[in-house]
């Protein structure tokens, strides 16, 4: 329903008048698509939103921004992504990568080439992951540069752009920059330790039952598996390790649809779910409106691996994009999808050593600040 | 050709009469869905997903439904501004319309703009009937964020 329709022009230019003087940049952005449907007698106010809104995006910083111009105009949204491109902010330039296409071939050059040598790391990651759309007889040169600017980088993020070379050029670079991976016995005991972790058990004793972990957001109570059973089974296993997150009743519903709609997971072409498997919930006794979830502990975080090894990463980033795209589709705002929340689960071999011929798969987690899509518009 | 079969016959079976397949329980097909059910749900690497741990998850669900309704009337009375604002954000987790049109009410009606702001975004809870006036009156709100979302 939209009561903006219903109220008369007289009154729909109160309210656009209060948005306007209130300075509040997330909310002109929203009441700018109802001000671009007013009549042609108002193109001067539509002129003045679409000034200000400039000005702000350029001048100040506004959380949830970067969602926001998602919904503007695409004539304005196209004003504002060329002049953030050029800027010396930092954090500014990063949100034009979120709407590379509004960008002309031009413009994604400049950038591109721009942030490859920017002392700023999370830059060069985001060029190096868009080098596969700047101008095709750009694309190598600036891979190279990228390789000379921070081999780590490219090693981590290189197949971004290297996917999408036929395959006769794709093992010439690789080669060329020494991509190509074969596991010396000592890294795939490294790799075999490292696949057998988890974060969360980072911070927390070795010898534990009952622990809260501390995270940012919600809370986090990690049960291990008890000493008589360590005793027992002093084998190193994820096994019978499960966590409690204690999260709104509202969260643990979007995680639930997520969880439960195999079907559409199905459809999405998984074989699996990759969502953080709920084993039972109940309710908080800390907060009426809270639930305690219990779930699986899976393995390393993407983070984690990556950080080490550039091992799987192909597969990994393709199942990262594939889910993200996914629960957009499904209609949810997971909130803080970053690479630490998403983890890993390898498969083992029948002796119950981890398989590493095998990409692990990898699972979204961590659904404590989710939210229904609809609710960002 | 009828065999005769002593060992049928000591059995009580007549060899010479029809068969009838009536009484005999037939075998259940194995039920794909489950079985797809438990595949899509076992992560690699730890032990399979059973019939047992599909089923413990919805025994639990249905306790936690079954407390829905009573969590969140205490929620929405709660003294503590953020257990009311979970409350509203978490309407749709009832499906008695009169507890969801108390629970909006009273986060329209509740002295923090920001539990107000909630309320109107989730008013979609409720029918049209009962939601245009709510949003009619918020629309007169003292934020202008409400009076915004409101008009949204």
């Amino acid at each position: 329903m939209n009561l903006i329709s219903l109220l008369s022009e007289e009154q729909q230019l109160t309210l656009f008048r209060e948005v306007f003087y209130d300075n509040h940049l997330i909310r002109l952005i929203q009441v700018m698509p109802f001000v671009m449907k007013l009549s042609t007698d108002h193109d001067a106010l539509k002129q003045r939103f679409s000034n200000k809104i400039l000005k702000q995006a350029v001048d100040e910083d506004w959380e949830d921004f970067e969602e926001s111009i998602a919904f503007l105009p695409e004539t304005i949204r196209k004003r504002i992504v060329s002049r953030l491109a050029r800027l010396d902010d930092v954090n500014k330039r990063f949100i034009v990568y979120t709407y590379l296409s509004d960008l002309s071939e031009e413009g994604r050059d400049q950038l591109v080439d721009r942030s490859l040598s920017d002392q700023n790391a999370l830059m060069n990651i985001e060029a190096v992951k868009a080098i596969a759309y700047v101008s095709q007889d750009k694309q190598e040169q600036f891979f190279l540069k990228a390789f000379e600017h921070d081999p780590a980088i490219v090693h981590q993020y290189g197949y971004y752009f290297l996917s999408t070379l036929p395959e006769d050029r794709r093992l010439e670079l690789e080669q060329r920059c020494g991509l190509s991976q074969e596991l010396s016995a000592e890294q795939s005991r490294e790799l075999t330790d490292l696949a057998l972790s988890t974060p969360l058990y980072r911070v927390a004793p070795d010898a534990f039952f009952r622990t809260n972990f501390y995270k940012t957001g919600s809370r986090t109570t990690l049960l291990g598996a008890r000493e008589i059973d360590k005793q027992t089974n002093p084998e190193r296993s994820l096994k019978a390790r499960v966590i409690v997150r204690h999260i709104p009743y509202f969260a643990y519903q979007i995680w639930r649809n997520a969880f439960e709609n195999s079907d559409f997971w199905k459809q999405e072409g998984f074989d699996h779910v990759p969502i953080e498997p709920i084993i039972r919930v109940q309710s908080d006794k800390m907060a009426p409106s809270d639930v305690a979830v219990f779930s699986r502990v899976l393995g390393p975080s993407v983070h984690m691996w990556l950080a080490n090894t550039s091992l799987f990463q192909k597969e990994i980033g393709e199942q990262m994009e594939h889910i993200t795209a996914s629960l957009k589709k499904m209609g949810i705002s997971h909130g803080h999808l970053h690479d630490d929340n998403f983890c890993l689960a390898f498969y083992k071999q029948v002796d119950g050593s981890v398989d590493l011929s095998r990409p692990p798969l990898v699972y979204a987690i961590d659904f404590d600040q989710a939210k229904s899509i609809k609710d960002n518009i | 050709m009828v065999i005769n079969d002593m060992n049928s016959e000591r059995r009580g079976f007549d060899p010479t009469r029809e068969p009838s397949f009536e009484k005999v329980e037939p075998i259940q097909p194995p039920d794909h869905q489950l079985e797809l059910k438990r595949q899509m749900y076992s992560v690699p690497g730890i032990e399979p997903v059973t019939q047992s741990d599909l089923d413990q998850y919805e025994r639990s669900k249905r306790l936690l439904d079954a407390k829905t309704d009573d969590r969140l009337r205490r929620g929405i009375q709660s003294d503590r501004p953020h257990v009311r604002n979970n409350t509203v954000l978490s309407v749709f987790g009832t499906t008695s319309l009169d507890l969801r049109n108390t629970i909006i009410e009273a986060g329209m009606a509740d002295q923090e703009p920001n539990i107000r702001f909630s309320a109107v975004k989730n008013c979609s809870a409720l029918p049209e009937s009962n939601r245009i006036p709510l949003l009619e009156k918020a629309l007169q709100d003292r934020s202008i964020y409400v009076r915004f979302e409101a008009a949204k």
